[in-house]
């Protein structure tokens, strides 16, 4: 491996992990994702294409071995079930949800809707691009975003 | 004038083209509703952002950042340049544990460097420095002077005893030691220009702060050094290395 591709990894990896404990929904499950992303990075560097940003290329392969976890059956992690910050009565417009509620809430969508908020909301990724790291019609990529965020908005603004 | 989904999510992410992002804005003039609804998604997007940007405040474990370390092509060659020399290979035992208890311990590890106070059971053993635990000057002197398997005595009834010295992937020389004493402490440290950097380690003492995992042993560290690849040092390997004060030959 050369100095600058080191250089690379080691900088991605605070948002390997915010990615891997998003597609895990649970901080010790994702640190373990994170963990093993590097161990698969590190035994098959020669996969780098030339040009392919090293962190694309860690996501993809975080992203590769939570679907090869979850083949047939999904883990939620520990995180706690997301509450319902409305069953206590107050008005919906005096009623946001916390940061950890929006932690949870991302948590609740699906797998492959969770994924793209992660790269394009938070990752601030064009969604062809998203779709590109996760090999799906961009055209899919953005209807799943899109049931995503009408999901999240309806759970923070009522 | 129609704006579906989409573009409403273009306008808040800015993605649309100069035409459609005109075209929102007036809908949005006209339609209460809908601007509504932009602000929404835009105070979400910021919301989620700065609830998730919080990870990216987290210290990285230091055994991630070693483990991609020990695969940088120095001078000195990597594990398959030694192994081609025609020297032994590493056959470190693996233990079967699962990364997340690794990857919480180091955490652990990283977030006590991070409040500057030592862990549990090392007492002035383990400094900080720049974020990163390092060894302090009595159990540098251990790793910069003991022997494997000679127990090298500190103060306060404690020892090291040194497991392994090693010549990690990258050429640098680490160590794996035992700290005894009334709590038994693994430490695993690579020397580099400014003394001995602390990769992993596992305490059995119970840390108020809980900042620190438990563990049952060493077995974690065993892997921590299989992660880090590399070529242990036989005895005679040792002594020069302590008597070149663990520095990389030229």
């Amino acid at each position: 491996m050369t100095p600058k591709l080191r250089d690379e990894m080691i900088a991605a990896l605070p948002r390997v992990r915010r990615f891997a404990r998003s597609l895990a929904a649970s901080d010790a499950i994702g640190d373990e994702l994170t963990q093993q992303t590097i161990e698969r990075a590190l035994v098959s560097i020669a996969s780098l294409g030339e040009g392919v940003r090293a962190d694309s290329w860690m996501y993809r392969i975080a992203h590769g071995l939570w679907t090869e976890r979850n083949r047939g059956q999904r883990s939620r992690g520990n995180r706690t079930p997301a509450r319902n910050s409305f069953d206590d009565g107050q008005a919906a417009t005096a009623a946001r949800l916390t940061m950890l509620d929006i932690r949870e809430a991302i948590a609740d969508l699906p797998d492959d809707q969770r994924v793209l908020v992660m790269l394009v909301l938070v990752d601030g990724r064009p969604c062809h691009e998203a779709a590109e790291l996760l090999e799906i019609p961009v055209e899919t990529a953005t209807s799943r975003l899109s049931l995503a965020r009408a999901t999240l908005e309806a759970r923070v603004f009522g | 004038m129609t704006i579906d989904e989409n573009m409403l999510f273009g306008f808040v992410d800015g993605t649309l083209d100069a035409r459609a992002m005109e075209k929102v804005a007036m809908a949005i003039v006209s339609d209460t509703a809908l601007g509504e609804r932009v602000e929404r998604q835009v105070e979400l997007v910021r919301e989620i952002r700065t609830e998730m940007d919080r990870d990216l405040a987290l210290p990285v474990p230091g055994l991630w950042t070693a483990a991609i370390d020990a695969r940088v092509e120095t001078p000195l060659g990597n594990l398959e340049n030694l192994a081609a020399m025609g020297r032994k290979q590493v056959s470190w035992k693996l233990w079967q544990i699962g990364g997340a208890i690794l990857a919480s311990l180091v955490i652990g590890i990283t977030i006590g460097a991070s409040t500057a106070s030592p862990p549990v059971g090392l007492p002035g053993l383990i400094g900080e420095q720049g974020g990163q635990l390092v060894a302090g000057s009595e159990l540098a002197s251990a790793l910069d002077t003991a022997r494997s398997d000679r127990p090298y005595l500190l103060k306060d009834a404690l020892s090291v005893d040194i497991k392994h010295s090693l010549r990690a992937g990258n050429g640098r020389f680490c160590r794996q030691a035992a700290v005894l004493g009334r709590d038994s402490v693994g430490v695993l440290a690579c020397r580099n220009a400014d003394g001995w950097r602390i990769v992993a380690l596992t305490t059995q003492a119970q840390s108020e702060s809980t900042d620190y995992i438990r563990t049952s042993g060493a077995e974690p560290l065993d892997t921590a050094v299989a992660q880090l690849g590399g070529q242990p040092l036989d005895a005679a390997e040792e002594r020069a290395a302590i008597d070149n004060r663990w520095r990389l030959a030229k």
